[in-house]
């Protein structure tokens, strides 16, 4: 159902919780009667025939979402209103003041929209914004489980940092489908943290997202025209160097977050079904490895460059290709609205294309993340080519 | 809740069907770009021209044209592309150019124009001037055609569009056969040819006109649009069948009483009278468009996902309807024609008044027919299809009604439950929709039919691609899985014949029957009660 920006501020019910339990018994009792069903509709006027419609429940998902902070959660919440399907229940948790004493505060909100159907059915959306203090706050999955809907997945957005050796999050896994992430946020230069929150999810089989990979789609589309191209495609089997620049932020000496750069090589090398020979090492920013592609070595590099944007972002990407006495140089760029690829051979240009392509929003990768459901075509197999090239 | 897993390789069927269809031996089929797999656009097509006959036209105008600009603008043609536009006028590459932006303006999907996209697009569209019965035209054609080829390196893959009356089909496509612009020779790269409905007026001129077509170019290098299948649901129904379990052993006369189909129009004929005259119910929706949902819902699996495999079984369906003779015709068809009545509060004219129409027309514009299956899996279900204009609302859809539950065990006297009911809504508001029985909560065994409903509109928000944009792609692709084959077509007239004989033979028929903004005359709902059935209710 989809529940626009200003249908779902049609607040429909709500009420308050001190406990999971209590929070868990006010909405199951609010939807197991069809007077109370009735009460949430009541908005809408009887049909035609008298009766007053009820409303139902998405049958979507549940989203989880740990926030640090109630600006990010609120932040979140914006995002969820232009998803294309609103999940059934949304938990918003913020974890705070660690060492206080543990509790739990829930506030309990029904937002419903009429259908298009015509009908007068409302599909609701049910937010719980919970806050937990103290011990609570580090024991999620003590809580996220019984606050589930059963039987629809389970979807945890952690829009915080990642600590893979925590227990809770280890356990919390254990319980979700599928875990969104922003690898670009995490820690020093990031790509250690990925690499352990791959293993530890590889271990309760639950599905990673990351919200800087979804969003180098628009690099990935550039990248593989160009390799349509007739002259250019004989040489996708012929790739000597891989080289990444990234922005350095305005100083070399702090470590740049780069798992960004390190997703564009995983990927290629995901795809040229290459092997890696010598994981990323780091020499003062510049990170070097290779891959082996049926015995012939590529060299990766990821190259920071003193830049104002944000640390750690994409500048350029640089394919070396060699074959028959032909050098192919391939550059894509990206700006906020479209990509641009380069290609010449032996210096002479042979392909230039600018893709139309905008840079997505946080509600865009959202929705796109939400809606791989189970199937997810490419990121398994690059997150386990990043976490060879972690080493 | 765990509820499956993350797994890898983007398994839609169209994927399959695509990813299929890439590895077969056609001739300079571009090898598949691994970086492709698993993106947004799994493959592109090869260099390409498209050379677009009647482009001064309607459709190329209002459909054609706009479709190559979406897509363009979406990166879904290759930087090596250019479009021709071929016609008899006295026109400029730059007046052909302003007159395709005008008409986008109106047409366009999506708007506005992305004019630095339109401008790309622009600058590879050209004119050439020509006559469809003049031999030098085509050699001219052709000359533009390999200068195109040597200037943006096209690689000599061509599409010829032909948007123009079916009755110059014939003449161009020997046209292009004499200036051996068919040929795809070893460094020739493809040719292909896009042919308009309708395929004829009959069995006789289809066969005729797949005969001149057939004369220049190999089957595999037509593709017939038909635009119905190119829309997102049709393609669904497919999946629905094949992708779940759980509805194909039951997909079966055993547990299946009757099918219907239905294509609403509420529309008239909107200001192509002298088209429709000539064309009816029966040619303009029936013998196509229906009969191709019928083939949908009755064909076996086919044992792969290819355009043969999948023709071959659609062509089994319509081989095995059983045919009606024209004695048996006024039985099982019923055809209509609206009078004047109200639809939306709104007053109409009935089809007689219309401009364009004859005072005294006989054209139906409404059509109902009661068919049977000669198979296994289908003897003895009746398959009802219903089309019509000017019709209380607009509405597409297959019903497939199950038949009742052995024994009544609920409610021997009154109340029984009704019999399930599948859904498969194809416009305006796709979707499924499953109808069940169960208790009403309290204490007797009251039993209530209720819903279960799935609407793809409000689950999945992608705005779904005009039919033409899918169908332009997939030609450009070599995909012919959703084009009308020369043997399916002349099938589906086989069955249509019969029907068009017997009122040619019959009586002059009591016109018009049924009220603009009615479900049709009463006759097309009595090929259904002298059966104990009734039309479900849209
Ligand atoms: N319009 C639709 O919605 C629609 C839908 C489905 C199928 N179709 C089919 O698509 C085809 C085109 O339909 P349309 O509605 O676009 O027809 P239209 O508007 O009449 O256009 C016909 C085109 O063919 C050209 N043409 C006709 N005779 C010619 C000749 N002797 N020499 C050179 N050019 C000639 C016309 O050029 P001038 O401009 O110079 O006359 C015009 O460009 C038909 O087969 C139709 O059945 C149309």
């Amino acid at each position: 159902m989809n529940l626009s920006a200003a249908e779902l501020s049609t607040l429909r019910w709500k009420s308050t919780a001190h406990s999971v339990a209590e929070a868990d018994a006010l909405l199951a009792r609010l939807w197991s009667s069809t007077e109370s069903r009735q009460q949430i509709s009541a908005n809408t006027s009887p049909d035609d025939n008298g009766a007053t419609p009820l409303a139902v429940r998405t049958g979507v998902m549940n989203l989880v979402v740990v926030a640090p902070g109630e600006e990010r959660a609120v932040g979140a919440a914006s995002s969820l209103t232009s998803l294309p399907r609103n999940p059934s229940r949304t938990l918003f948790i913020v974890p705070r003041d660690p060492e206080g004493p543990p509790t739990f505060q829930a506030r309990l909100e029904i937002f419903c929209a009429v259908t298009p159907r015509g009908d007068g059915t409302s599909a609701c959306t049910e937010l719980l914004w919970i806050d937990a203090s103290g011990e609570a706050g580090r024991h999620l999955s003590s809580m996220v489980p019984q606050l589930s809907l059963h039987d629809l997945p389970t979807l945890l957005w952690w829009d915080h940092t990642v600590d893979p050796t925590s227990r809770d999050l280890k356990e919390l896994l254990r319980g979700v489908d599928r875990i969104l992430i922003n690898g670009a946020d995490q820690q020093g230069v990031g790509v250690e943290v990925v690499r352990d929150l791959i293993t530890l999810s590889n271990a309760s089989g639950t599905a990673i997202s990351d919200f800087s990979l979804i969003r180098q789609a628009r690099w990935r589309d550039a990248v593989a025209s160009a390799f349509d191209e007739p002259e250019v495609a004989p040489y996708l089997h012929a790739i000597t160097k891989i080289r990444a620049t990234y922005s350095a932020g305005s100083s070399i000496t702090a470590p740049a977050n780069v798992v960004k750069p390190t997703y564009h090589l995983a990927w290629l090398a995901s795809r040229l079904n290459a092997r890696v020979t010598a994981p990323l090492e780091n020499h003062a920013g510049t990170w070097s490895g290779a891959i082996d592609e049926e015995g012939r070595r590529i060299a990766l590099t990821l190259e920071p460059v003193l830049d104002a944007g944000r640390s750690g972002t994409t500048l350029a990407l640089h394919i070396t290709a060699e074959r028959r006495g032909g050098v192919l140089e391939l550059s894509v760029r990206a700006d906020g609205a479209s990509t641009h690829v380069r290609a010449s051979i032996n210096g002479t240009p042979v392909h230039e294309r600018t893709l139309r392509a905008k840079r997505a929003t946080d509600a865009e990768l959202l929705s796109q993340a939400l809606e791989l459901g189970e199937v997810d075509p490419l990121s398994p197999s690059i997150l386990r080519t990043f976490a060879q090239l972690v080493g | 809740m765990k509820s499956g897993k993350a797994g890898e390789g983007g398994g839609t069927i169209r994927n399959l069907r695509i990813a299929r269809a890439g590895k077969k031996v056609t001739p300079k089929r571009s090898k598949a770009n691994p970086l492709r797999s698993g993106l947004r656009i799994e493959r592109v097509p090869d260099p390409n021209v498209v050379v677009l006959f009647g482009a001064t036209g309607d459709l190329a105008h209002r459909k054609v044209v706009p479709a190559l600009y979406h897509l363009w603008a979406g990166d879904l043609l290759p930087e090596k592309f250019a479009l021709v536009c071929f016609g008899r006028r006295d026109a400029t590459d730059a007046t052909m150019r302003t007159d395709l932006r005008a008409s986008l303006e109106k047409h366009a999907r999506v708007k506005p124009i992305d004019e630095a996209r339109w401008s790309e697009c622009a600058a590879r569209i050209s004119y050439v001037k020509g006559a469809f019965d003049d031999p030098e035209s085509y050699a001219a054609l052709s000359r533009h055609l390999d200068a195109i080829d040597a200037s943006v390196g096209t690689g000599g893959n061509r599409l010829f569009y032909l948007a123009t009356p079916a009755s110059s089909f014939p003449e161009i496509i020997r046209g292009l056969g004499a200036a051996g612009l068919d040929h795809e020779t070893g460094e020739g790269g493809w040719r292909r040819v896009v042919i308009e409905k309708p395929f004829g007026r009959d069995l006789d001129s289809a066969v005729k006109l797949n005969r001149e077509v057939g004369k220049v170019f190999r089957e595999s290098q037509v593709y017939r649009i038909d635009h119905y299948l190119g829309k997102e649901t049709v393609r669904n129904i497919l999946i629905f069948r094949f992708g779940n379990l759980i509805f194909e052993p039951i997909w079966h006369r055993r547990y299946i009483d009757h099918i219907q189909i239905t294509v609403a129009e509420s529309i008239g004929v909107e200001g192509r009278g002298a088209f429709y005259e000539e064309t009816g119910a029966l040619r303009d929706i029936l013998q196509n468009h229906l009969l191709q949902l019928l083939t949908l819902v009755a064909m076996e699996p086919p044992a792969t996902l290819d355009a043969e495999a999948l023709r071959d079984e659609k062509v089994k369906v319509l081989r095995a309807v059983r045919l009606l003779s024209t004695d048996t015709v006024d039985e099982h068809v019923v055809r209509g024609q609206y009078g004047p009545g109200w639809i939306g509060a709104t007053e109409v004219a009935g089809y007689r008044s219309e401009p364009e129409v004859d005072a005294a027309s006989e054209t139906e514009t409404f059509v109902a027919a009661r068919f049977e299956i000669d198979d296994w899996r289908w003897a003895g279900v009746p398959f009802y299809l219903r089309a019509g204009k000017r019709l209380p609302k607009r509405a597409t859809e297959i019903a497939i009604q199950f038949k009742d539950v052995p024994q009544r065990l609920f409610s021997p006297t009154g109340d029984t439950p009704e019999p399930n009911m599948l859904v498969i809504r194809i416009q305006p508001d796709e979707g499924i929709l499953m109808r069940f029985a169960a208790k009403v909560p309290g204490l007797g065994t009251d039993v209530r039919p209720v819903n279960m409903d799935f609407a793809y509109g409000s689950a999945f928000s992608v705005e779904s691609p005009d039919a033409y944009e899918t169908l332009i792609l997939d030609a450009l692709l070599g995909d012919a899985s959703l084009f009308t084959r020369a043997d399916e077509v002349e099938a589906a007239w086989r069955i249509v014949d019969p029907i068009m004989e017997s009122w040619l033979a019959g009586a002059e028929p009591a016109l018009p029957n049924y009220a603009a903004g009615t479900w049709g005359p009463d006759a097309a709902d009595a090929l259904l009660t002298r059966e104990g059935r009734r039309w479900r209710r849209l």
